[in-house]
């Protein structure tokens, strides 16, 4: 028996199985578009750093600030999206992106806290260059519907990451921990600026 | 060596379900998971369930009844194979647009909307799950009661919890997911209609 089967062909064969099974279930339509839409937001460190970011500074920004951001930002982004899927150009796009995780980055550093609107107009104008960047690889996905519940289920546990994260400030400690967060976001997004200028 | 083949012989059964989660599991339940397997059904009936359970224990008494009947019409005309000529697919996608945009922004709503939501949701959910050619009738009814008692199980099983879910961080968090779904929907919206 192990003249004719030695192990290591075994071994191999039991491998060459279990690739096989792996890749069964990938070409799926929605399986596909969902994981490909679920990682794109996380694949990119300039989109978490600017998701999380809006999180933190939606902590810092209390009620209503606090929930009104992971409503408002998905429906703004969808709106950049669609821009996109449309084929509509937006100029510096990545250059927004960038900006946005600079920007956004400083205000939680800052602990800035401006009146709500303009808090919401400026996070909704970062959230238009997220979407656009999205929306373009929307119509290449097996399946967009999926990809698209995947990528907004996304960005949306991003947000609540860290606004879970932002919920530190309650601590005594816990302001200076989340103005760090902030410190690290905006030197990230100082790198991505440089790179994307 | 008997081990390897062990492990060997362990990894076959796995591969002989890889390819079929829904093959040989019968026609009425593949039926019943038909409007939470598709995606555009199962969006639409999980916004519908959020906005009627948000509004309340009056909006399902409005909703349900024009919803299951509607739903049965839709059903029944399309095991007929009766073609409408509308883009069905587009329609449910407005729908989950809508109404997950009505959640999300909670506005109280006139009793009348959800008759005429549920009347048009069902009926664009029943045109929309027709079957496969080459059944007999049986199989036919079979597939399509499924259909009807799984849109029904749906709605009225979220709508239901939903309506349960009444402290303040709960709202909020229904609110989320019509947001969510809304933003999705628009998305998919977009591209159909470029």
């Amino acid at each position: 028996m192990n003249s004719r089967f030695p192990a290591h062909a075994v071994f191999a064969g039991a491998l060459l199985l279990l690739a096989s099974g792996a890749s069964a279930h990938a070409p799926t339509d929605i399986a596909g578009g969902f994981s490909s839409g679920f990682l794109h937001p996380l694949m990119g460190w300039d989109h978490v750093a600017a998701m999380v970011a809006v999180g933190l500074w939606g902590a810092f920004l209390g009620r209503p600030a606090i929930w009104v951001l992971p409503v408002v930002f998905p429906m703004v982004m969808a709106l950049g999206g669609a821009l996109g899927v449309a084929g509509i150009h937006l100029p510096g796009v990545e250059i927004g992106i960038a900006g946005s995780a600079l920007v956004l980055g400083l205000m939680v550093l800052l602990a800035a806290r401006p009146p709500l609107a303009i808090a919401a107009v400026m996070v909704g104008i970062f959230a238009i260059f997220h979407g656009h960047a999205h929306g373009t690889e929307l119509p290449h996905s097996a399946s967009p519907l999926a990809y698209s519940v995947g990528f907004v289920l996304s960005t949306g546990l991003l947000h609540l990451a860290g606004i879970a994260f932002g919920m530190l400030t309650s601590l005594r400690l816990g302001k200076p921990l989340v103005r760090a967060g902030g410190a690290v976001i905006a030197c990230a997004g100082a790198l991505f600026l440089a790179r994307a200028l | 060596m008997k081990r390897w083949l062990l492990a060997l012989g362990s990894l076959l059964p796995q591969l002989a379900f890889a390819h079929s989660p829904i093959e040989g599991i019968g026609h009425f339940y593949g039926g019943l998971l038909h409007p939470v397997m598709v995606l555009p059904h199962a969006l639409a009936l999980l916004t519908f369930a959020l906005l009627v359970g948000q509004c309340g224990v009056s909006a399902m008494r409005r909703a349900y009844p024009p919803f299951l009947l509607t739903l049965a019409l839709g059903l029944t005309l399309a095991g007929l194979e009766v073609s409408t000529g509308l883009p069905l697919e587009q329609l449910l996608l407005l729908s989950g647009l809508l109404c997950g945009l009505l959640v999300a922004l909670q506005w109280k709503l006139p009793l009348l909307v959800f008759t005429v939501l549920g009347a048009l949701l069902g009926l664009v959910i029943g045109l929309d799950s027709g079957v496969d050619v080459g059944l007999s009738r049986q199989q036919t009814f079979a597939a399509l009661l499924g259909c009807w008692v799984g849109a029904a199980i749906a709605l009225i099983v979220i709508a239901g919890l939903v309506e349960l879910l009444r402290r303040p961080w709960q709202r909020i968090g229904i609110r989320i997911v019509g947001s969510w779904s809304c933003a999705s929907t628009l998305l998919v919206l977009a591209l159909a209609l470029r």
